[in-house]
């Protein structure tokens, strides 16, 4: 059994975390159930682990690790299959007909569409994908401490923020009311065939 | 010349498409000296990654400017309670999350899938209640094949093996030396009876000369 000191050590090293922490979570959880139950669980293994954490700095860090963990056993034990992560290029037709000299028409998309679409849009890319924007754009951690706490190389960590970045640009430009029209215009505009 | 060209163009796209995965690097600030002046370098000359790095800006202040989901205040108070409940290195009470598991499991269970497996479960039972009777341990003896033998072999041995007569009743053809007589019957040899006899190994027949 652990002595009061050690809790009191937990809980200060560790509560001013839990609304970071619940929001990571939230913020990839289908419900706000299953967001409170891995939240919930990612403390009690943090409890249960609390010896194992040696840089007490870092503890935000070995948090978010716990909690990747917890949901990959969370997906592991329902059988979620992963989803594909596709790779665009820079050179892809439909980001390419967006410009993006701000302001610009790809700026313009993202003041058309509320934080619930632009969320919801980030919930729908593949687990890989969302997990890096997640840790970057949303938490402003490095490269370096995402790469511990996925467990990559840093080089990897890039990689999948450009492809998902662009991914999720695509998306965005396709949800956009007037986007349909605009790119069926410039399509049927550019026919070499005409 | 045009081979040289070539080469140039193959170098420049393999070079595009792999400085396509340092972009958010390098939008972030997160790529060293080298990496940046190799980076800087392409920039100059490509018009879509220049684009593309701009849009990683643009995104990536977006999505900084989407608040965080709140903490409620009962939850908050769960955790608390939890956390008090939980021994340190223990296994903890998981009611709650089983609970949870269960509803999601069963939710998640797609009507096809409901359907197509009640289906093949009426077909085995079915299946198992017109088939399982005749297979039964009582029932092992009226296996076809095994009866059908124990019928031949016992027909046989009544009917068609010759019948066995004793020792007395039939002598030897000849004496044999230290030989003894097993069986005796009678057969037919070339259409006319004649007896047979059955006798343990012994010397040659004694047969009289002259």
């Amino acid at each position: 059994m652990r002595s009061t000191g050690s809790r009191q050590q937990f809980d200060t090293l560790v509560r001013p975390w839990r609304y970071r922490l619940y929001g990571v979570a939230q913020r990839q959880a289908p419900s706000q159930e299953m967001a409170e139950d891995w939240t919930q669980e990612t403390l009690l293994r943090a409890w249960r682990d609390f010896d194992q954490l040696d840089d007490h700095v870092a503890a935000y860090a070995w948090l978010l690790r716990i909690l990747n963990r917890v949901v990959a056993d969370d997906y592991r034990r329902d059988g979620r299959r992963q989803q594909l992560a596709p790779v665009l290029t820079t050179g892809d037709a439909v980001l390419n007909g967006y410009p993006c000299s701000a302001p610009g028409p790809f700026d313009q998309v993202l003041k058309n569409q509320s934080d619930a679409q632009v969320m919801a849009a980030v919930h729908a890319l593949p687990d890989s994908f969302r997990q890096v924007i997640l840790l970057r754009d949303f938490e402003e951690l490095s490269y370096q401490d995402i790469a511990q706490i996925l467990d990559l190389a840093p080089g990897t960590v890039m990689s999948r923020l450009s492809r998902a970045r662009r991914l999720l640009a695509k998306r965005l430009i396709k949800a956009n009311p007037s986007a349909l029209a605009t790119s069926h215009t410039k399509y049927t505009s550019v026919n070499p065939h005409e | 010349m045009s081979d040289l060209k070539n080469t140039n163009t193959h170098e420049w796209s393999d070079l595009h498409a792999e400085i396509q995965d340092w972009l958010a690097g390098y939008a972030d600030g997160e790529l060293d000296e080298h990496h940046t002046a190799l980076v800087e370098a392409h920039l100059a000359g490509c018009k879509t990654c220049q684009h593309d790095v701009e849009r990683q800006r643009i995104l990536s202040e977006r999505l900084q400017m989407i608040p965080t989901p709140g903490l409620s205040a009962d939850f908050d108070g769960r955790l608390d309670i939890a956390l008090a409940n939980a021994p340190a290195g223990g296994k903890r009470p998981s009611g709650r999350r089983r609970m949870t598991n269960l509803k999601r499991w069963l939710s998640s269970l797609r009507p096809s899938v409901v359907i197509g497996s009640g289906g093949w479960a009426v077909a085995l039972v079915l299946a198992a209640v017109l088939l399982m009777p005749s297979v039964t341990p009582d029932n092992i003896n009226r296996i076809p094949m095994v009866s059908d033998v124990l019928n031949d072999y016992q027909r046989v041995a009544l009917e068609e093996l010759p019948i066995q007569a004793g020792s007395s009743e039939v002598s030897p053809p000849l004496p044999w030396a230290n030989s003894r007589v097993l069986a005796t019957w009678m057969t037919r040899v070339g259409g006319r009876a004649c007896p047979g006899v059955r006798h343990t190994p012994g010397q040659q027949p004694s047969v009289p000369s002259g």
